[in-house]
This record gives structure tokens, C-alpha cells and sequence, in this order.
């Protein structure tokens, strides 16, 4: 295998500052002779620094979220249990709509389901 | 009970079904940037990241008796959160699809110029990356997950996250190759 491909999984790392000892040294000297993986590990720079700040503190949502849940962690909402005669009665439906031929509509109904 | 780095996400939540509550937002406080910037690449919209991180943590709090010792904290973490954004990724299509008037994802924070063009050049050339080769990347470089996680999350193997990871950053370097942003092309 080239450096190139082989050194290519520690770019990540190389560009988040995670690499120390003997692959930053290796990763490092191949950077200097190696134009093409300068370029890889720049657009990878590029691409951290798209993600970086503008972060906010979502403990408080979450924190929220868990106090609004039920004690048991239990699910709030329920459905009835789908009887073969419920079952009948949506593709009845479906099936009209289909003939109707509104396709998004049948999209629509199954989407909400 | 106050936390240190130095503590494995996995002795934190061995600790949180203990009933140790700091260890959960410690944990929670550990993970919601790098996972935020991976769902937010997932799913171009950083609102929709926000709230999927929340519900993320939300369902690991509700299934925490699952957790195994021995098991990993992180793939569990990132498994979790790719299955909510792949759902949310079809739920946004069939709205798109739908004659529902809806939309277009919020635009990025705005900052200083320099940092939105960088934004939209990165936002642009990840959306141009084949979905698996951008979830590899998302997940390395964002997520900062190793190769096994990774392989562990898309239920693949090492070599083919190696591969995806490789003509990734390959099409990265070629889509931002003439992109300078200091030089305001």
C-alpha cells in the first residue's frame, strides 16, 4: 500500500491535533514531500473549521425533554390494536384513493399513519 | 459527584444506572458538539441536528438498562443518532414530495463573510459526496469516531470504511481544491 493511502485515515486525527509520537512524525514528513495530501489534509482543515462554533448548550432542552417524559419512561401515546376488520376498512381506502387516482394523497394517509 | 476527563464514557454511564445524575450530563456535555456537527452535515440543517442530539440522549437515558459492561458507549451513541437522522432524511423527502408548501433547510449561522463562504463551499462539496462516503467522513473528521466505530455504526467492515473514507477525502480535496478563502475568489 502507498504512504499516501496508508496515511490517508490519519489526516482526521493530523488535522484535529490528535496524532502525537511516532504517526504525527511519520504524517508530518509525508506532508512535506507529498503536495497531494497537503491538499487532502487542507480540505479537511477546511471542513472542521466549517463545523466550528455557534454551538449552543442543549443540556437545558434536554433536561426539559426528560422531565416532560413520564415517570416510567413509558410511552404517552398509544394506538387501539389493529383488528383485521380496521385493517380492511384502510385498504378499502387506500384502495379508493388509488382509483381516485390522487397517488400523493394515498402518500399523504400512510405518511401520517 | 464532579467528573474528570480523564473518566471512559462507559464508566459514566455505569455510574449515571447507578443513579449518578452528574455522570449523564457529563456525558451528554461530552458528546453534543461533535455529534451536533455530525448530524448537522447529515442533515444540511442545523436546527434539525439540535434536535435530534436531544433526542439522541433522550432515548440512550430511556434504554440505558440495555447497556452492557464491556459494551462501547460511542457506536451505541452514533448507531442511535444515524437511525433518527436516516428516518428524519425520508420523513423531509416525502415532505418535499408532498404539495405541503414546505422548504427549504434553515440557512447556516451566519458570521463574519469568511466563515459563511466556508460554510457554503464545505456544505456543498460534502453534499456532492456519494451519502455513504459522507456519513465516513462526517463520522471521522466530525463525529471523531476511529475506523472500528465507524464500522460498527454503518454495520460495515474496516477495509470498506477505509474505502469510503478514501475516495471521500479524495473528492473533497478535488471539490475545495480551488477554494481560498483568505484569497477572495
Amino acid at each position: 500500500m502507498s504512504d499516501c493511502a496508508e496515511l490517508s485515515y490519519l489526516l482526521a486525527d493530523h488535522v484535529r491535533g490528535r496524532l502525537a509520537g511516532e504517526p504525527s512524525t511519520r504524517v508530518t514528513e509525508h506532508l512535506e514531500g507529498c503536495p497531494t495530501c497537503r491538499a487532502t489534509a487542507r480540505a479537511l482543515t477546511l471542513v472542521r473549521q466549517a463545523s466550528e462554533g455557534g454551538g449552543s448548550d442543549l443540556w437545558p432542552r434536554l433536561s426539559a425533554r426528560r422531565a416532560a417524559a413520564e415517570p416510567d419512561g413509558a410511552v404517552v401515546v398509544s394506538f387501539p390494536p389493529l383488528t383485521w376488520q380496521a385493517a380492511a376498512a384502510l385498504a378499502a381506502v387506500v384502495l379508493v384513493l388509488v382509483v381516485a387516482g390522487d397517488v400523493r394523497l394515498v402518500a399523504l394517509a400512510l405518511g401520517t399513519l | 459527584m464532579a467528573w474528570t476527563r480523564e473518566a471512559t464514557d462507559e464508566s459514566l454511564l455505569t455510574a449515571y444506572c447507578a443513579g449518578d445524575g452528574a455522570a449523564f450530563e457529563t456525558l451528554f456535555r461530552r458528546y453534543q458538539a461533535p455529534l451536533c456537527r455530525h448530524l448537522e452535515r447529515m442533515l444540511a440543517d442545523r436546527a434539525a441536528a439540535e434536535d435530534l442530539v436531544i433526542e439522541t440522549f433522550y432515548r440512550l437515558d430511556r434504554h440505558r438498562d440495555r447497556f452492557r459492561t464491556g459494551a462501547r458507549v460511542r457506536p451505541w451513541v452514533y448507531t442511535i443518532a444515524n437511525n433518527l437522522a436516516r428516518n428524519r432524511r425520508r420523513r423531509d423527502r416525502l415532505v418535499r414530495w408532498l404539495p405541503l408548501g414546505r422548504t427549504e433547510p434553515d440557512p447556516p449561522p451566519t458570521g463574519r463573510e469568511d466563515a459563511g463562504e466556508i460554510r457554503r463551499r464545505v456544505a456543498s462539496a460534502l453534499d456532492a459526496l456519494p451519502p455513504r462516503q459522507r456519513e465516513a467522513c462526517s463520522l471521522r473528521l466530525l463525529g471523531e469516531l476511529d475506523l472500528e466505530e465507524i464500522a460498527q455504526v454503518t454495520g460495515t467492515s474496516v477495509g470498506t470504511v477505509k474505502s469510503r473514507l478514501f475516495y471521500g477525502q479524495r473528492r473533497l480535496r478535488e471539490l475545495l481544491a480551488d477554494f481560498d478563502p483568505g484569497g477572495r475568489r
